[in-house]
């Protein structure tokens, strides 16, 4: 990765170059498809299968999702040490839902308390 | 003082801490949004609920959104240019996306509650609905949460850009801010499916 330092604070710093994302990628093109994306999940919605609806929308959310992180915050240049980090919260975002899913899944219908 | 301080394997200081950040609230706002599909599948009335939001509101809202985002990262392409009236001109664009974002989003909240659709949701409960409480409950959280961090993010930008473009320096500072902006936008890509599409 190639930085280049700033002057006049008390210490250095070390800032990202140009370099770090190998020239800027296509923005106005990756806009467009995320506008393409979000068009498709709004027309799928008209559908009549709430189950078809659901998988199509949230396919699309996770690609649009995955395209804004790659290439807007530019996931797709970052050195492995980003991916570790968001593998470990993915990782614990397992764990919180393997805790979860009996309190919501296994239990029946909402109760009132009595009383 | 002129001690080199870099962070491990030499990632800049600012968008390391930006990034352990994200990992957090991607847990945080996952979570939610995992409980949010499970409570969903579970709960067919969900649906009757979800058809109360505004679709139209929404999607204006989302179009919003990923607009924004492509304004910060031209203001980065700008920041990194030094140009410092580009940088202005697209960091104002986006504080002025999130302001609209949130004047759509308030105009939505007060039509849900004079409709009685309130966190509490009294009028729900005594109609005997507790599970469609839930519902509202989930709504307000995950989109009140979110709402917050739009205005923090916006916070955050209009700061960084500021100092950037009063001294002159610093403009690498715009490339974190605006890092947590896309993650804002990303946590609205899959919020506004699940609440507003799927009914």
């Amino acid at each position: 990765m190639n930085t280049n330092y700033t002057q006049g604070l008390e210490h250095e710093v070390v800032v990202p170059s140009e370099n770090d994302y190998h020239g800027h990628p296509n923005y106005l093109k990756v806009y467009i498809s995320l506008l393409v994306l979000f068009a498709i999940s709004v027309v799928a919605s008209l559908l009549h299968n709430p189950l078809i609806i659901f998988f199509v929308v949230f396919a699309v959310s996770v690609i649009k999702g995955t395209l804004v992180l790659l290439y807007f915050m530019h996931l797709k240049w970052e050195p492995l040490l980003i991916w570790i980090l968001l593998g470990l919260a993915l990782m614990a975002l397992a764990f919180l839902i393997i805790g979860l899913y009996p309190d919501i899944v296994l239990t029946h219908r909402y109760v009132v308390p009595k009383g | 003082m002129n001690t080199s301080i870099k962070s491990w394997r030499n990632i800049p200081q600012a968008r390391l801490a930006v990034w352990t950040l994200i990992a957090g609230e991607f847990v945080v706002f996952g979570g939610l949004i995992v409980m949010y599909i499970l409570n969903r599948l579970k709960y067919e009335s969900w649906g009757e609920m979800a058809q109360h939001t505004n679709v139209i509101a929404g999607t204006i809202n989302t179009l919003v959104l990923l607009t924004s985002s492509y304004f910060v990262v031209k203001a980065h392409e700008a920041a990194i240019h030094k140009n410092k009236e580009k940088v202005k001109m697209w960091i104002w664009f986006t504080i002025i996306c999130a302001l609209l974002f949130l004047g759509i989003k308030s105009y939505e909240y007060t039509h849900e509650i004079m409709h009685g659709f309130t966190l509490p949701g009294k009028h729900l409960l005594a109609e005997g609905k507790h599970v469609e409480t839930m519902y509202w409950s989930f709504y307000y959280t995950m989109t009140g949460l979110h709402g917050l961090h739009v205005i923090g993010g916006a916070l955050a930008l209009f700061f960084v850009m500021r100092h950037a473009t009063k001294t002159g320096k610093d403009y690498h500072r715009l490339e974190a801010a605006g890092l947590y902006w896309h993650m804002v936008d990303i946590i609205w890509i899959f919020l506004f499916p699940l609440i507003y599409l799927i009914h």
